[in-house]
């Protein structure tokens, strides 16, 4: 394990093409083969596990076969590629041969080779969205090839201002990361700043953006995610439109987007595809349900332990009647029944999907009805997790959810100890910590602070398009201006 | 070395929190809390306290349980109350504290000194004075819950919709420690097996004096308040009445004479719509006579009232406060010695909005 971390790979003698070639051949997928039948007899190697078998058979070999050469320099006279590269530099030898070209010679010991691009092109079919699914708007999802991606996205923005930054990142996976951005709208600090964070990166392995955005983030102890993941390329365009930038990496079907602030969790990409008023509606329900699905149970405790002046008298005979039989302090109680939540969660996450639907059936009905017959909690509590825990699924953004379930219970300890006043501790501190995050240096809760009244348009509520013609203020676009207001507001009619 | 003293300070926190930061715990089902107090007149000293309880039965039902104890303090009893409770007791869910009228007689004050010094007892709390023994109408069941919500909500509807002036302990508190006012509180008796209301009892500081006329209970609501849902008697002639509905009633103050000798003038305005007649038609003229007649009977209402407040040196209207708030250089002792020979006008105004759906 230890070597992985290694920073610097021990560096390996200089060594002619043909040494290179002997110790590839150690591997079993290594391809290394002489034709001398042909006019001029050749030597071709590759790696067998990374080359399209169909291009060498159709577009190489037969070439190759009629032709005489007289120089290694011919082979890109009669190969029908746009890049035939002749060189007799190892380090890309090297590079080229593991990701998937052909290696053409005419002699075995020649330090000149031919190098051609056969490289197999396997991936995976556009889908629809599974985590950010939505019933309006375009179907298609990231996939994990990095080519297909950047297609999505630039079929989307089909213009010359959108540039693409690419950097190789892990000493042992080589993978591609991408970064985007629209020349004159994104501020050049943060397109600095990501391009920096990532060149500054030494990883052994990157497998996913996830990796990336752990890696990068600001603050990696916060539970807070400071990038979003998203698989939608729509989304993907709109918030480079914006100005904001994007890191796609090859091997995930998730895009990185940042600089974000603490209400883009709530916005779902479909807000945009319906009116503002049930966008707007649908924001506001989603804020509520995060408040209410972080406190209710540790209110819940707060209020049964120490504050029951506040129970109102006509839910008192509901309350204490249901929890005359219980066992167990409110406390014991919530803790319990927010494990048994968060168990039934993981082991349906855990199994495949019909086993899935299983788990629930038996973790929700019988395991619920039957704790409550039993005696074991009231089923007012019961009610009051389901809810919190149905609320926590309200987030858009998957990572978010995770967050407000885990958050719950440093309030339901703080409850536990000091009733309300320990929520209130408890909110200072998280209060505390949110003022203090920042996405790629910017703020973190931005339109509440520092308070920008213009990016309230689209923070809690989403007011129409009519009225959105200023980027966000907190990306500090280079071009504020989405579209001019006057001109957009000429009513033409169509007879004139 | 920040990173080890951060770390320090963090555990330092987390052993105080758990170590010395606790607070009484009272878990909801593991207390008893008492939802009416009553107080009896034992001899000059000693009180009697009745403390009713309800019972929560897993089976969603409520039962009802009574304690009594006496003593000097009524903190005392509460302690006396607790020896023979099965739970600990609370009151911080109080509801309804009641005074018997023999209590009342002797001063209330030290007794609510209790009700406002505690920090868990609500200030809209009702309170009330019982005609009779206050541990007789508390040791009784009513209705279907148990007796301390049961009189709040007796209390409290009739202070919606009823004749009765929303008036809580806050309230209470307010007119009782002004100079310039006096409180009242409903008064409450037992009708056979039911409870009622019976009126309102006035006082003069802590001490029950009389009781209102029951024919002055709109009027005296209405001068205090605005009455939104009220209903209003009208007799036309002997045996022949008409019901006014719906009334909403405003009133404005004015005071002249501010220098020597005030006078206040009390404009009341009532809307209302006839509900309910004997005999026949009602065509624009009786509309007008029943109109004219309304207003005359409150006007002698009201001043009858007033004139009787005025031999009792009591102000349970509050006009010394409107005066005051009308007067520059207001002084107190001048305006309580002016108070019995003050003139106060009443005029109102009657407006019948409807007459009814056929008519």
């Amino acid at each position: 394990m230890k070597m992985w971390f290694r920073k610097n790979p021990p560096k390996r003698e200089e060594h002619t093409l043909f040494d290179l070639i002997l110790q590839y051949k150690k591997s079993g997928d290594f391809v290394h083969f002489h034709n001398p039948q042909t006019p001029q007899p050749y030597w071709i190697s590759y790696f067998g596990s990374l080359i399209d078998v169909e291009i060498l058979h159709r577009d190489i070999l037969p070439y190759l076969n009629r032709t005489a050469l007289t120089s290694i320099k011919d082979v890109k006279k009669i190969l029908p590629f746009e890049d035939v590269l002749i060189t007799s530099e190892r380090q890309i030898i090297e590079d080229a041969l593991l990701r998937g070209s052909v290696l053409i010679q005419l002699h075995e010991k020649d330090a000149a080779c031919a190098l051609v691009r056969a490289e197999m092109k396997k991936s995976r079919e556009v889908t629809i969205p599974e985590e950010e699914y939505s019933v309006v708007g375009p179907k298609e999802a990231f996939v994990e090839s990095i080519t297909t991606n950047l297609n999505l996205v630039r079929t989307r923005l089909p213009i010359s201002e959108l540039q693409i930054r690419e950097y190789t990142i892990g000493s042992l996976s080589k993978t591609k990361v991408a970064v985007l951005y629209i020349e004159g709208i994104a501020n050049e600090e943060n397109i600095n700043t990501v391009c920096q964070r990532l060149e500054n990166l030494e990883f052994y392995q990157i497998l996913d953006s996830s990796f990336i955005s752990q890696l990068i983030e600001d603050n990696g102890n916060s539970l807070f995610p400071q990038l979003i993941d998203t698989e939608r390329p729509d989304r993907v365009a709109g918030v480079l439109a914006e100005g904001s930038v994007v890191i796609i990496v090859d091997g995930s079907s998730h895009a990185l987007i940042g600089p974000i602030s603490i209400m883009e969790l709530f916005n779902a990409f479909e807000d945009y595809y319906i009116n503002w008023q049930m966008a707007s509606a649908f924001r506001l329900i989603r804020v509520l349900a995060v408040s209410f699905s972080i406190l209710v149970t540790p209110i819940y405790v707060a209020v049964l332990t120490y504050h029951y002046q506040l129970i109102p008298k006509d839910l008192m005979v509901t309350l204490v009647s249901s929890r005359r039989t219980i066992p167990l302090p409110p406390f014991l109680e919530a803790v319990i029944l927010e494990l048994t939540i968060e168990l039934l969660r993981e082991a349906g996450a855990r199994l495949p999907t019909k086993v899935g639907q299983t788990i629930g059936i038996v973790g929700g009905i019988v395991i619920g009805t039957a704790a409550v017959d039993a005696g074991l909690t009231s089923n007012v509590l019961l009610i009051i997790v389901a809810l919190a825990a149905l609320a926590s699924f309200t987030t858009p953004v998957y990572r978010m959810g995770n967050t407000i379930r885990l958050l719950r219970f440093p309030f339901l300890l703080m409850a536990e100890l000091w009733g309300l006043l320990g929520i209130a501790i408890a909110f200072l501190f998280l209060m505390n910590h949110l003022l203090r995050l920042t996405s790629l240096g910017r703020p973190y809760l931005e339109p509440i602070y520092p308070p920008r009244m213009k990016d309230l348009k689209d923070a809690i509520i989403r007011l129409p398009f009519s009225l959105q013609s200023n980027r966000p203020h907190f990306l500090q676009p280079q071009d504020q201006k989405r579209f001019l207001k006057n001109k957009a507001s000429e009513v033409k009619d169509i007879d004139e | 070395m920040m990173k080890k003293a951060k770390a320090a300070a963090v555990i330092l926190i987390l052993f105080c929190a758990f170590g010395f930061g606790r607070v009484p715990k009272l878990i909801l089902d593991d207390i008893n809390m008492e939802s009416a107090v009553g107080y009896d007149y034992v001899n000059k000293y000693i009180i009697k306290a009745t403390s009713v309880l309800p019972i929560y039965k897993p089976d969603k039902s409520v039962g009802n349980e009574t304690f009594t104890a006496s003593d000097e303090l009524s903190k005392e009893t509460l302690k006396k109350i607790n020896m023979a409770s099965s739970r600990q007791m609370v009151n911080g869910k109080l509801e309804v504290a009641l005074y018997s009228k023999e209590l009342a007689k002797q001063g209330i004050g030290d007794l609510i000194d209790t009700l406002q010094r505690d920090p868990s007892i609500s200030e809209r709390l009702f309170l009330a004075v019982t005609d009779e023994e206050a541990e007789r109408i508390l040791s009784k069941r009513y209705g279907d819950r148990d007796t301390g919500i049961y009189l709040s909500m007796l209390i409290e509807q009739n202070m919606d919709v009823g004749l009765v002036p929303t008036y809580n302990l806050h309230q209470f508190l307010n007119t009782y420690y002004s100079k310039l006012s006096d409180p009242f509180l409903p008064l409450i008796g037992q009708k056979g097996k039911d409870i009622h209301i019976k009126g309102i009892a006035l006082f003069k500081g802590d001490r029950y004096v009389k009781s209102l006329r029951q024919d002055h209970q709109f009027i005296f609501k209405a001068l205090l308040q605005k009455v939104k849902q009220g209903t209003y008697k009208l007799r036309l002639r002997k045996h022949h009445f008409i019901a006014i509905e719906n009334i909403h009633t405003k009133h404005n103050f004015h005071v002249e004479n501010k220098k020597n000798k005030p006078e206040i003038t009390i404009q009341l305005k009532v809307n209302g719509i006839i509900r309910e007649t004997r005999g026949k038609k009602t065509n624009k003229k009786a509309v007008e006579h029943i109109k004219k007649l309304m207003e005359k009977q409150l006007e002698t209402q009201g001043t009858e009232m007033i004139r009787s407040f005025q031999k009792l040196h009591i102000d349970p209207l509050g006009l010394g406060t409107q005066v005051r708030s009308r007067v520059r250089n207001f002084q107190d002792q001048k305006w309580l010695n002016q108070y019995p020979h003050i003139k106060v006008n009443l005029k109102a105004h009657v407006d019948i909005l409807e007459k009814g759906v056929v008519d």
